[in-house]
């Protein structure tokens, strides 16, 4: 597994309220518990982990949709964009600000 | 039409993470404002405030729910599991679908809003949360609030600046009374101490550099405080049918409008909410024991307000006991009303008038009984609770010493 797949992975188990269960591509966002609500956040982290835009909306036309239901979609939908902007595997991570509750 | 009880408390406020902490603090006129924590800015005027200190939001919601809350609704949910399991309020005798959720505020997801905007315009960065909509939005606490408990009555936030948690008492309390729900949480939260908020409030001029002296001639203004208070409301039959602790009675409600200034309030409105409050409640004035001050602390609000008092009581007024707790808890902006009614509903069950704290010296142009320094026990059957809000918006809350033993 590459370093940037361990590091979505990571941010993914991360949030999953389900222990023990083991992250694979093909594992179900909803078995790991993680709500629509659980993914924009999600989607957010990682944009800000890897300073690259991943184009989701959730009401696009079905022909065009993005959809995210296990995690090999999300890794996916990564891919992509560290693909186009000539990154993938190479760009460093760096600290992605967390949203601070004062 | 029901008598309406109130049955259960709820409150975090820079005095107090409870209810008693909070009486405890206002009955012996411990002030909880002090130096500003945890703001930045070198170039802030003000340098007090009464904020909840020592709170750590881990110790009450999981990571996820964190995410999805700001700090004033974090304040009205912890507030209103504490009057809810205080209270007992939802049984197989009362549903959940029977129970209302209203809450006052004025000013919303502040916290949020200012650290989301600070990073769009400040530094300039791309991207802003996912859940800075829900956080900021004004009716979080009333959505929280029945998603943490569980309740699916009518539920809403209700704001009239300083004076919206005593409109959503009023109103709560006029639905039990009609019978158009059961129960009732009502109350009030607010955190909007920011950076940009106090630079906002330091531009009125009202604002005072030292505390918050009501009604004392050496008074310089308000302090702004923050934090929630909650009451659980149910029909007094009920309540006494099934054993439950009646703090007080709720008896009536005022509420009037100045249209008169944005920010002066208008004594000939502020009496016309005391006397509407009386009316609603069916008492004279003579039967008032106590009253608890809106009582800012700015030279102008004071001087109305003992204007409104004399025009509402007249000979009756100056053996009113009238008291500010604004100079222990800070003016918590849309939350005040509520903390200000469980200090009055306190007051009734202990016999006890709280003190306005801070006071040092009379002021002639304000003339009556405002229990200085230290507090009163006293004979008190009645008591008022005013707040009167910029933009001249009023309530008046009225209630009555508990005929059961507690």
């Amino acid at each position: 597994m590459l370093d940037w797949e361990r590091q979505i992975i990571d941010r993914i188990a991360e949030r999953s309220p389900s222990l023990g269960v083991a992250i694979t591509p093909e594992t179900l966002l909803d078995d790991l518990g993680i709500d629509s609500l659980d993914q924009i956040e999600l989607i957010f982290e990682l944009e800000e982990h890897f300073d690259v835009p991943l184009p989701y909306n959730a009401n696009e036309p079905s022909g065009e949709k993005v959809r995210l239901v296990t995690v090999g979609d999300i890794l996916g939908l990564v891919a992509d964009q560290l693909g186009q902007s000539g990154a993938a595997g190479e760009r460093s991570a760096h600290h992605a600000e967390s949203f601070q509750v004062q | 039409m029901n008598r309406v009880a109130v049955t259960g408390l709820g409150v975090i406020s820079a005095v107090g993470h409870t209810a008693s902490e909070f009486w405890h603090a206002v009955s012996h006129g411990r002030s909880g404002i002090g130096p500003i924590q945890s703001i930045a800015g070198n170039d802030l005027e003000i340098g007090v405030a009464a904020q909840v200190r020592d709170f750590d939001p881990g110790e009450h919601f999981d990571r996820a729910r964190q995410a999805q809350m700001d700090r004033f609704a974090q304040f009205a949910v912890i507030a209103a599991r504490e009057a809810m399991a205080d209270s007992r309020l939802v049984d197989e005798a009362c549903s959940a679908m029977r129970v209302a959720t209203i809450i006052g505020t004025s000013i919303g997801g502040q916290v949020t809003q200012d650290d989301a905007y600070r990073r769009l315009y400040g530094e300039g960065r791309q991207r802003s949360h996912p859940f800075i909509v829900p956080r900021i939005m004004t009716s979080a606490p009333a959505s929280q609030v029945t998603m943490d408990l569980g309740l699916t009555g009518p539920a809403y936030v209700v704001s009239s600046a300083c004076a919206s948690a005593g409109h959503a008492i009023g109103q709560a309390f006029h639905m039990i009374r009609a019978g158009a729900v059961d129960a009732a949480l009502a109350g009030g939260a607010e955190a909007s101490i920011t950076y940009g908020s106090l630079k906002s409030w330091e531009a009125l001029r009202l604002m005072a550099p030292d505390t918050c002296r009501p009604f004392s001639l050496d008074r310089r203004g308000m302090v702004l405080g923050e934090g929630a208070a909650i009451l659980a409301l149910e029909p007094l039959e009920r309540a006494k049918a099934r054993g439950a602790t009646v703090y007080a009675e709720l008896i009536g409600f005022g509420a009037t409008s100045d249209a008169s200034d944005l920010v002066r309030p208008s004594p000939e409105g502020a009496a016309r909410a005391i006397c509407a409050a009386l009316e609603d409640a069916r008492l004279n004035a003579d039967e008032v024991d106590y009253v608890n001050a809106h009582g800012t602390g700015t030279a102008t609000n004071d001087i109305v307000e003992t204007d409104a008092l004399h025009r509402a009581f007249g000979p009756h007024a100056p053996r009113l006991a009238v008291s500010s707790t604004k100079a222990v808890h800070g003016h918590a902006l849309g939350a005040s009303p509520a903390l200000e009614m469980v200090a009055t509903v306190c007051a009734l069950r202990d016999g006890v008038a709280p003190p306005t704290a801070n006071y040092t010296t009379p002021d002639p142009e304000c003339d009556l009984d405002y229990v200085p320094a230290e507090a009163r026990e006293m004979t008190m059957r009645v008591a008022l609770s005013n707040s009167f809000a910029f933009g001249g918006l009023n309530a008046v809350l009225a209630a009555r010493a508990s005929d059961m033993s507690v």
